[in-house]
This record gives structure tokens, sequence and C-alpha cells, in this order.
């Protein structure tokens, strides 16, 4: 019998694991794998051989009167006698009744922690920033400090699809995480298969159980007596060696199967709506948003318990004098109120939004990122929300009073089956590391607003296009997102406005500062676009940044461009950017240069108004016209109205824009806009593309 | 028929009609209207820093700049004059004129000089009487106007509710 091992994945490593099957896909023989019996005063030996070499042992014991996943020691650690009871919104641990069956050590459903906080713990040490003594700014990529290789116990069958989840957001992305990837190289898993579910569990529904048919490297059926073990790997193979088990009795087997079978049975296999991932999007005004959310708490439970969340952000710690800091990556929720929080607002202020952003990703937006479904029917969220909020009772009423048709075929919701709407990955190696800039000038452009000229030899930094942006890390901030405003070949220039405390302290770098810089990371500005046809530029405030790139680049290739326009809003007269620069573009004869500001008091001779009243009259028509737009998202919005009531083809409006960032590489989970990651599938994007999500609020 | 109006002979040069081929806005009326509004059109000529319309006071006409630049604004109590937006070529500014009682919402300050083409208000508003196409014609022209007005107004009071430099978007 052949079977295949794990794919082994190092840091780093994406090669072609997308393309590989052996992860995700269901093994067919598993069912039919040889069958040796564990006697129950085994078990111990099982353990050891798990332990072998210095392998941390992970498996459920009794701690508190709940059952936790932590280091074992001994079979008798395990929760011989005990078990779960779940129902929306209370999990309490019970004996298991008296007679047969009464010294079982896995009959019960899920634990709350299950195996995501072993290999994708809740805290990890992430980045280092420091300040070498000749003023270097240092970044480092701290990796998971020596983690031992682990075997985890216990694991059921929807733990494991939980983590074939994770292993295609984590690891098969266009970047991979760097810390997960090192705890996922070498682990051995010791599945168990329920013989009993609770009130709570639907992973029939989903497809991804009772039965264990991957991503286990042993597989077992707790019976009184002892254990039914299948080897579904080499390593597997290796282990049961070791022990040297006799076959399992048939009838044992049978008595086995039965269970499971029984389970099965009793889950039923229609727990959500088969349309469950057609309708969300469909949805989102529906009212029983407003209706959840008077009841949803927005604790986050849900999120924390979620085998496949993986919304991360992070903690900087800083010494006391600002010299050296370093940032723990810790679990973060869609449901905090900081998680969609950006610096001139929060694009999900209401709980609505948040809930809605949840079971939307969970069951719908998660197939568009990943393939797959981000549910695998373990039911912790139902059983550990304190107010019994059911997902399944949700979506089917969401479901219920909605037109929305089924798009995807009812029973093809396991995890890793839907390559064919997945998109492929972004085909290019996004930076992870990163590099060191120095500060050659400073130009104060406006009371709060700062130009740095910063020069590198990074040759990745240096072949950034227009419209990318770089993470910017120096030592006790926060590290934010900063388009480039401007590319030389021997650096680059950031434009930044004092939004907050890092962006406050970047503003007032002298020259000569040193900082770490990640990056290009986005999709850029498509230029090419609008080579042949007429350009439209409109900035509103700090949006001329990420849009100066590109005038440049027409100024540096005028004849590729037919007619070029630029409007600029800002705020008032004393915030425009780059006057010198826009007046000198004005005075050219082969461009039309408008600026206008909010408002001004009556020195100022200009215009007045906001920058969508600029283009009432002027563009002719507008049909080959090609317009790159940035500004806060209103003004985006309604430009683009105006612009396509002008003629301009929404497929030839291009806009950025903003979002919560911490990763930048589709990592973190902060940047969501429905189906998107901004950071990785944007920041720029056509009207096309975006739809009616620019407009949703909430989203 | 065109008369020069009274009000306006203070503020600037006053001469006689030309119709303002240059403003695509009129574009927008029909043939017949058109030829009957353009008879008692006249051109004002004005300085920068002239304001021509004051707010709380009757408003002599209605004009289509033709040339330069004018800012609306208005007085806010402990505030001062804000400027509301401004106007450039093609833009209605002293739609009062036709709307009863005829008094200016806000004042109107030419930045720089600018070149109206200008139509006495009572002329107007006799012509809009008579001539039912015209007023069918030219009302949504004006109403284009108002809404503009009202949004850039908004705009600005957004600010002042907020007690703080609002984002207008
Ligand atoms: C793709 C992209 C390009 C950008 N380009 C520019 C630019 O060229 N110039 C410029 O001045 N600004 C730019 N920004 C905005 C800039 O990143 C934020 O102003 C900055 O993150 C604020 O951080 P702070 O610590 O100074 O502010 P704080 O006030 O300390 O931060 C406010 C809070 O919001 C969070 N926050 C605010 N905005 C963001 C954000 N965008 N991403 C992550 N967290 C955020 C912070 O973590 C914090 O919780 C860009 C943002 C994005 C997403
Ligand atoms: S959404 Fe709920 S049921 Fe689905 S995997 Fe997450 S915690 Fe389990
Ligand atoms: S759904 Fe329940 S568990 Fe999730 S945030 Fe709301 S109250 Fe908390
Ligand atoms: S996923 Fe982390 S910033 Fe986009």
């Amino acid at each position: 019998m052949v079977t295949p091992d794990r794919v082994a994945t190092v840091p780093g490593s994406r090669g072609g694991s997308m393309m590989t099957p052996d992860r995700v896909a269901m093994l067919p023989a598993v069912d039919t794998l040889p069958r040796t019996f564990l006697p129950r005063h085994r078990v111990d030996e099982l353990l050891t051989a798990l332990g072998a070499g210095g392998r941390r042992v992970i498996g459920p014991t009794v701690v508190d009167g709940a059952i936790v996943m932590t280091d074992l020691e001994g079979a008798a650690e395990l929760p011989a006698g005990w078990t779960l009871r779940s129902v929306p919104g209370r999990v309490t641990m019970e004996p298991l009744p008296e007679g047969p069956g009464a010294a079982r050590t896995f009959q019960y459903p899920v634990t709350g922690d299950g195996i995501k906080q072993t290999l994708f713990p809740s805290r990890v040490d992430a980045l280092s920033v420091d300040t070498a003594p000749d003023g270097t700014v240092r970044v480092r990529v701290v990796g998971p400090v020596d983690a031992p290789p682990v075997a985890i116990i216990g694991a059921r069958a929807c733990d494991l699809a939980g983590l074939a989840v994770h292993d295609r957001v984590l690891l098969d992305g266009p970047a991979s995480d760097p810390d997960y990837a090192a705890r996922r190289a070498d682990v051995l898993i010791v599945a168990v298969e329920c013989a009993l579910a609770g009130s709570t569990c639907f992973c029939a529904s989903m497809g991804t159980g009772p039965e264990v048919t991957s991503g286990a490297d042993l597989i077992l059926n707790e019976l009184d007596e002892g254990f039914i073990v299948r080897a579904a790997t080499r390593a597997g193979e290796r282990l049961v060696s070791t022990l040297h088990l006799d076959a399992a009795d048939p009838a044992a087997t049978a008595r086995a199967t039965a269970e499971v079978a029984e389970v099965r049975a009793g889950l039923g296999t229609a727990a959500i709506p088969d349309n469950a991932r057609d309708v969300l999007l469909a949805n989102l005004g529906h009212a029983r948003w407003d209706e959840i959310a008077e009841r949803c708490l927005s604790c986050a439970n849900c999120t924390l318990v979620c085998p496949t969340c993986f919304c991360t952000g992070p903690v900087v710690q800083s010494d006391m004098d600002g010299r050296a800091s370093s940032s723990v990556r810790t679990w973060d929720s869609c449901f905090t109120d900081g998680f969609a929080q950006v610096a001139g607002g929060n694009f999900r202020p209401r709980p609505r939004d948040r809930y809605r952003q949840w079971l939307t990703h969970k069951f719908g937006t998660w197939w568009d990122q990943f393939g797959t479904s981000g549910c695998v029917g373990c039911g912790r969220c139902i059983a550990w929300c304190p107010v019994g909020i059911d997902v399944r009772e949700e979506l089917t009423i969401l479901a219920a009073n909605s037109a929305t048709p089924a798009v995807t075929p009812p029973g093809d919701r396991r995890p890793g089956t839907d390559d064919a709407r997945h998109p492929a990955p972004v085909p290019f190696e996004l930076p992870t590391a990163y590099a060191n800039a120095t500060v050659e000038w400073v130009r104060q452009e406006t009371a709060d607003t700062a130009t740095l000229r910063l020069t590198t030899r990074d040759p990745g930094l240096l072949a950034g296009r227009p419209g990318q942006f770089v993470m910017v890390a120096v030592p006790a901030f926060a590290i934010p997102p900063i388009s480039v405003s401007r590319f030389h070949p021997d650096g680059l220039e950031l434009t930044i406005r004092a939004a907050g405390a890092a962006t406050s302290f970047l503003t007032r770098l002298r020259p000569g500062a040193s900082l770490g810089l990640r990056g290009p990371l986005g999709r850029p500005w498509p230029i090419e676009d609008a080579f042949g046809r007429d350009v439209v530029v409109v900035a509103g405030g700090i949006g001329l940044a990420p849009l100066r790139p590109v005038l440049d680049a027409i100024v540096q290739a005028r004849d590729r461009f037919a007619d070029v326009r630029l409007y600029i809003g800002a705020r008032t007269p004393r915030d425009q950017l780059f006057i010198d620069e826009i007046n000198a573009l004005a005075d050219r004869d082969d461009m039309i240069v408008r600026v206008t500001v909010d408002r001004a008091g009556p020195e100022w001779l200009g215009r007045v108004g906001i920058v969508t009243q600029l283009f009432r009259s002027v563009v002719g028509t507008g049909r080959d016209a090609t317009a790159f737009i940035c500004g806060p998202e209103r003004m985006m919005a309604a430009t683009t109205d105006r612009l396509g009531d002008l003629g301009v083809p929404r497929e030839h409006m291009w806009l950025t824009l903003e979002r919560h960032m911490d990763c930048g590489v589709g990592l973190c989970g902060h940047c969501q806009l429905g189906r998107r990651f901004v950071c990785r599938d944007g920041p720029v994007f056509s009207v096309a593309e975006l739809g009616d999500d620019l407009r949703t609020e909430g989203l | 028929m065109s008369s020069p109006n009274r009000a306006s002979t203070h503020v600037g040069r006053v001469h006689p009609g030309v119709w303002p081929t240059e403003i695509p806005v009129l574009d927008a009326l029909p043939e017949g209207p058109r030829g009957r509004l353009a008879a008692s059109v006249a051109r004002l000529d004005l300085k920068a820093g002239v304001t021509f319309l004051r707010e709380g006071e009757t408003t002599d006409f209605l004009a289509i700049v033709v040339a330069g630049r004018v800012a609306v604004h208005l007085r806010v109590p402990e505030r001062g004059p804000i400027t509301i937006l401004t106007l450039e070529p093609g833009d209605i500014v002293g739609w009062s004129a036709i709307v009863a009682p005829y008094r200016a919402t806000t004042s109107v300050t030419t930045l720089e000089p600018t070149e109206l083409a200008m139509i006495d208000a009572e002329t107007l508003r006799g012509l809009l009487e008579a001539d039912i196409e015209l007023a069918a014609a030219l009302h949504p022209l004006i109403l284009d106007t108002v809404v503009a007005r009202l949004a850039a107004t908004r705009t600005q009071l957004l600010d002042l509710f907020q007690g703080r430099e609002a984002d207008p978007w």
C-alpha cells in the first residue's frame, strides 16, 4: 500500500504546493487501509513513540473543568470518563454515563481550542526593530523560536479540515507565513473519528466529517477495549511498525465503523442551505443583519474558537528610550473596534457590519479568496457564543427570503474543491523582508505633511512601479503602509501626512535618519491602459501622493498619451501639495491643470468647491479617456459617477483604496473588501472590478 | 429692448447685449426661447473685488459668467464670511432674481476681472411669465444651479456643525 508522506513546507517556500493534492485532497483509499488494534493499556506506548526524538506531544486533558489540548505526559492525563455537551451558547463537561464506554478517553465532540493554538499560536514573536550603534535601523523577521516538532493526538475530522484551510490561507497564497510554515513543517497527527457528536456539530453538512479522510498520519477509532488504528501516511506506518500491533478483529472494526455511521446519520447533511455561498453577497442589505446585531455582543469569541479564522495584528512593545522594539503577532478579530480602523475613520463602524463580515467571509467570500469554504462545520462558534447565535439558523433565514439561485452544486462544499472558481494567485513574489533606506532630505509640504527623499540600494524597491506602496518601519512605532510618491534610480520619495503617532514621527525625521522598508507591495496603476488615450487624473488631499508617479510617467512620455487633464482638490489653500510642481505642470501647454479647495478665506483667489465640480463642463467625450483617481472614498465614488456620466468607461476608471493594513501581503486579513484583499489584489482597482463594493457601507 | 439694469450700472461697465456663444450651458435651450432670451441680454464687465450681489438684498439680475471667476459667500455669525464655492465661465449666478421674494441668499464677489452676460430681473420675470416655452427650458437650468449651491453649502456647513474642519467626503 502506497501512502503519501505529508508535504513538508519550509519557510518562504511555496513551490507549487497548491498543485500538490496530498495535503488537501481526500485519500480515497483511507477506508480500505489495513487496520490494527491498540489495546487500551498500551496507549502510553503510542504516546512514547510519538514523543520520540524530543517531539512535543499535544493531546486532550482536563484543566479547570474543561477539556483542553495541552502537552501530555502520559495516557493517564487523557480525559477518561468525561464528555462535553454542547448546545448553542453553552458547553458543559460531564462524566460519561455509567456502564460500557464509561472509561473512554475521546468520547466528546470538539474542544474549544482544537489544534489551532498549537500550529497557529495566539501570540508569536514577529519582528524586532532596533537601531544599531551606527544609527542604522535594523528590522528582523523573528522566526518561530526553535519550535520543536509536535505530535497531536485527538484531532477530529473537522480539525483536519480546518488545518487544510489554514494551509491554503497561510501557505498557498502569493506570500506564506514563515512562522506557520515552520511549525507546520514537521507535525505528526493522530486523528480520532468521532463516536459522539454535539448538537452544534454539522461537519457532515460541510463534507468534512465525521469520517477522517485526509490530513492525518494515524486514524483511531475508540472502542471500550482499545483503538482500531489505521496508518494513512508513511510516517504513520513507521509509527505503527514500532508498536508491533496485531491486526484488528473484523468484528471490532465493524463495531467502530458502525459507531461513526451512527454519528453521521444523526448529523444529517442539510444543516445549512445549499446556496449559502451565493446568498450572502447578494443580501448585504437584508434586515436580518440588524436583527443579529442586536443580539451579538461583538465579543469575538466566535473568531477565537473558529479553527479557520486567521486574522492577526501586531502589538508593538518598545524599550524605554525608543531605540528598540519588538512586535508580537496576536490573533485579531473582525469584531474588534480597531480592525477596520484607519486614520480617517472606521470602515466597519457598526456591529452589524462586523457580524456581516464574519458570516459573509466564512461561507461566501472565502471561496473567492481561497477556493474553499471558510467553515468546516465544527460548531464551535455556536457553542462558545455567549448568546447562542447559530450560524446554521442565520444562514437558513438569510437564504429563505432570497431569490438567489444556487450557483454552486449542492454537496460540493468540501474545503479545497473549488479550483475552478478560485482565481490564480498573483504571479509575483511578495517581499517579506525589510530593506534599509536613509533619509537624504525632507521637505515640509504643508503644516502636517512632509516628503522624505530616501536612498536605498535594494533592487526590489528600486524596481517599484507607480501606485505601489511600502511598509515603513522605525523602532517603537506601528509600521504604516505608505505609497511611493516618486521613484529615483537610487531611491524613492514618500509623502506622509501626520495622521497619528507613527506618521507624525516619520514626518519629523531628519536627513541621515535610517528606516526599514518592505516593498514594493500591491498592484500598480496600469499606466499602459492610458497609452493612446485621453487621461484624466483626479486627486483629493494626500491622494495626490500615490498619483505623483503617474504624473511623472506622463511627463516622461507625454506623446504616448492624448489629452491630459489633472484635477486636484485640497482642503484649504494651505493644504496644497507639491505646489511648485503642479504650477509647472499648469504652465505647460500640453495639459490642463485645475486646482480647487474645499474652503478658503477671502484672500484666496482660486477655486472653491469640491473637486467633482471641476469637470462639470470640461471633459469632451469621455469614451476615449482613462482616469486615475485617488482621494477619500466618497470623493472617489462621486468622481467615478461624474466621469461615468461624461462617458468614461468603468473599466478605464482606476482608483486606489485605503484600508487598514498590517501585513501588505494577504496574510493578516485586515484589508478585506468583499472578495478582495486590498493589499494584494489592489490597492489599485478598476471601477468595473469593484462594482457595488465601492459604495456598500460597512463592507 | 435690452435695458441696462439700474443697480448693475454702479458696479461695472455695461454694454449692449451680445449672446454668449462661448457658453455651452445655453445651448441646451431650444432655438426659439434662446433667441427671445438673447434679445434681452447685456454684458457687464467687472473688476476684481467687486461685490455685485449682497446677501439679503434684492437680486437685480440673473447672469452667466462669461469670463473670470466669482466667489459665492455668506456671513456666518461668530465666524465671518465663508466662501461656499467659486463660479467659472458657464455658471449661472443670481437665481434669486426669479424666486420670490427675490432676495439674494448669498453674496457674490469677483475674484478676478470678470465678464457677465446678464438679464434684468424684472425683464426676465416678465419673459418667463409670458413665454411658457422659455420658462420650461430655462427652469431646469436654474434648478441645477440651486442644487449645486445647496450641495456646496452643505459641504461648508458640515464644518460648522461638527465644530472642526470636516472632510466634505
Ligand atoms: C496602501 C496605502 C497607502 C497609503 N499611502 C499613504 C501615503 O502615501 N501617505 C500618507 O500620509 N498616508 C498613506 N496611507 C495612510 C497611512 O498608512 C495611515 O495614515 C497610517 O497608517 C496611520 O498610522 P499612524 O500610526 O500614524 O496613525 P494612528 O492614528 O496612530 O493610527 C490610527 C489607528 O488606525 C490604524 N491605521 C490607520 N490607518 C491605517 C492604515 N491605512 N493601515 C493600517 N492601520 C491604520 C493604526 O493602526 C491605528 O490603530 C496609506 C494607506 C494605505 C493603506
Ligand atoms: S464558522 Fe463556526 S462552525 Fe464553521 S468552522 Fe468556524 S467555528 Fe466551526
Ligand atoms: S456571534 Fe456570538 S461569539 Fe461571535 S462576536 Fe457575536 S456574540 Fe460573540
Ligand atoms: S491581508 Fe494583511 S494587509 Fe491585506
